[in-house]
């Protein structure tokens, strides 16, 4: 278990530095000088050469690449990602500051999706070719085909505009987050429940769950514990990658319902070309999608000692 | 008696069904007609399409649907029916684009880390890695606000974190494929590399790789669409279904149509292509 760990991390280490290379280079993708960049941003006049020069010794644009980005990671290791452009604040600050509403958001969202995919997934193989699993299966098709910022829309002119019963955006009250989580969860409830079936349908003909059975254990049991935690490893992939895709997905559904996430605030960022939000953004959150895979192949080798022996 | 028949037809539940024709599978025939029908509509729009999508007529605005304009206008009295017909054709030409390149690139590299082993394929899967590693959404959004928003940039932004999936598909198809015995067969007759991987391994990659490119068209659809509707896509005055959606917003009450054509647009496009995908997969592997 050890030696599978230590590689494992080693694997993640040596990625994350990768990553961090390329992230670090996206702040030459802009046309022209990113130092005049700067500066024309922060003032919105030209830049004078004095005021680009200046720039460049302050951010050390100065100094050949491969220095500027072993300063920048040294930076960035002890957690100083520099100073958003458009604000003046520090980056990790103004990050931290809207994590939280996104995190919230994403669990909430989480919470609804396995609940319901796995309820919905577990009844439609059990009823095979039921009407119930007949009509999960057609709205699943039109779950995942449904444009999120659509959807949204619907929700809005339905719930909020002719109903009346929630609010059409902002955080003032609990019930604000209904909306923003049914948007979310709508096409991750259908692709779980989806995977759940058709995971189910394969082993319920497997010789260990009729042994189950015939051991005189009831259908219930029979299911819950023996058919679905033999298939617990994909959809705790799936549900992994489901979390860290509304992480960052969330930035249409937090414009459109003006939550104070991170997904809003890089959404400016971007339009306002921040590079130091952008480049801090996109690593924290291949940081991420690579913690939550070593998370999830940690939880395979805890689960199957086939994996983790081998 | 019973028991014995029971086990006969549990069992029989995993064995292969024998393969049908294509046209058998009913939703693979409806999506793919489905698909034919929008790609024609859209492609064809300077021929379909009644008025010019840009040509604007303030007296004419948000009307609704009447036999001069079908589907009616939007708030600057431009005729919907054409602006969907031209802003599908755009968005169809980028999906079009990035699946080619970005399986071009993945499946070259996938086949080779596949055929070759070794060290070629830890290196190259790395790279692979890594940019699967990376949220593909954010940084698409980052390369084409860096960029600057275009066709173009799009489809580079968009090339970039869809390829690794065919890298990923088209290795895992053929490590399973290269010790298969016909590929053994042939390099045993003395078939050169280029040869088994034109005529043996390809042909057996193109079932698998349909279903993802289908998967995928729909995947890049939403996203376009997305990021249009972020400010990020395809740029106005080109018609775009995300920027439609958008700027009909402030008119959602007034003019529900104009929100419910775009994305009633969007959504069967990515039903068709999600149909297809499907029927495919059930098409090519008996054993589901």
């Amino acid at each position: 278990m050890m030696r599978f760990l230590l590689r494992r991390a080693a694997g993640v280490v040596a990625t994350l530095l990768a990553t961090s290379l390329l992230t670090y280079l996206l702040i030459f993708l802009g046309q022209g000088d990113p130092a005049a960049v700067i500066v024309a941003r922060r003032t919105g006049v030209m830049p004078s050469a004095v005021q680009i020069a200046q720039v460049r010794a302050q951010y050390g644009l100065d100094r050949p690449v491969i220095v500027q980005y072993a300063a920048w990671l040294g930076q960035v290791v002890r957690g100083d990602f520099g100073y958003s452009i458009r604000t003046g604040q520090p980056v990790l600050m103004e990050i931290g500051a809207r994590l939280g509403a996104t995190l919230a958001l994403a669990g909430l969202t989480m919470v609804v999706t396995v609940g319901l995919g796995l309820a919905i997934g577990l009844i439609a193989a059990f009823y095979e070719g039921s009407r119930f699993d007949q009509v999960t299966r057609l709205l699943a098709l039109i779950g995942v085909a449904i444009p999120n910022f659509w959807l949204a829309f619907l929700l809005i002119l339905l719930f909020a505009v002719y109903l009346q019963w929630l609010p059409t955006h902002g955080v003032r009250q609990p019930t604000s987050v209904i909306l923003p989580v049914m948007t979310l969860a709508c096409a991750n409830v259908a692709t779980l429940s989806q995977l759940t079936r058709s995971l189910l349908r394969t082993v319920r003909y497997q010789d260990y769950v009729r042994t189950a059975r015939a051991k005189g254990l009831s259908t219930h049991t029979t299911w819950l514990r023996h058919a679905l935690p033999n298939v617990s490893a994909p959809i705790l992939t799936l549900v992994a990658s489901q979390f860290a895709n509304i992480a960052t997905g969330a930035v249409i559904v937090e414009t459109i319902f003006a939550w104070p996430g991170i997904g809003n605030f890089y959404l400016l960022s971007v339009s306002f070309r921040d590079i130091p939000v952008i480049q801090a953004m996109v690593l924290l959150f291949a940081a991420l999608f690579v913690g939550i895979n070593f998370l999830v192949d940690l939880a395979y080798a805890w689960f199957d000692p086939r994996i983790r022996l081998a | 008696m019973t028991s014995l028949s029971a086990s006969l037809a549990t069992t029989s539940e995993l064995t292969p069904r024998p393969r049908r024709a294509g046209w058998r599978y009913p939703w693979l025939m409806v999506g793919l007609l489905a698909l034919l029908g929008l790609g024609l509509a859209t492609f064809g729009a300077p021929l379909l399409a009644p008025y010019d999508p840009t040509a604007q007529d303030l007296n004419m605005g948000m009307t609704t649907p009447s036999l001069a304009h079908p589907l009616g206008t939007d708030q600057l009295g431009r005729d919907l029916l054409s602006r969907l017909l031209w802003a599908g054709r755009s968005s169809l030409t980028v999906v079009l684009g990035v699946l080619a390149c970005s399986l071009l690139l993945g499946a070259s590299i996938g086949l080779v880390a596949g055929y070759m082993g070794g060290l070629a394929d830890e290196l190259l899967m790395r790279l692979v890695d890594l940019f699967l590693a990376l949220p593909g959404f954010l940084l698409a959004l980052a390369l084409v606000g860096a960029l600057g928003p275009g066709l173009d940039t799009l489809m580079l932004a968009l090339t970039i974190t869809w390829w690794p999936t065919y890298a990923r598909l088209v290795r895992s198809q053929t490590l399973t494929l290269r010790s298969a015995d016909y590929l053994l067969a042939a390099q045993a007759i003395g078939a050169r590399h280029g040869q088994i991987m034109r005529r043996h391994l390809v042909p057996a990659l193109i079932g698998p790789v349909l279903v993802q490119l289908s998967l995928d068209a729909g995947h890049l659809i939403l996203t376009i669409a997305a990021l249009g509707f972020l400010g990020l896509g395809i740029q106005p005055p080109t018609p775009e279904w995300g920027v439609m959606l958008v700027d009909a917003r402030p008119f959602m009450q007034l003019a529900p149509h104009l929100v419910l054509a775009p994305g009633l647009a969007i959504f069967s496009t990515v039903l068709s292509a999600n149909l297809v995908a499907d029927g495919l997969e059930q098409w090519l592997n008996p054993w589901r």
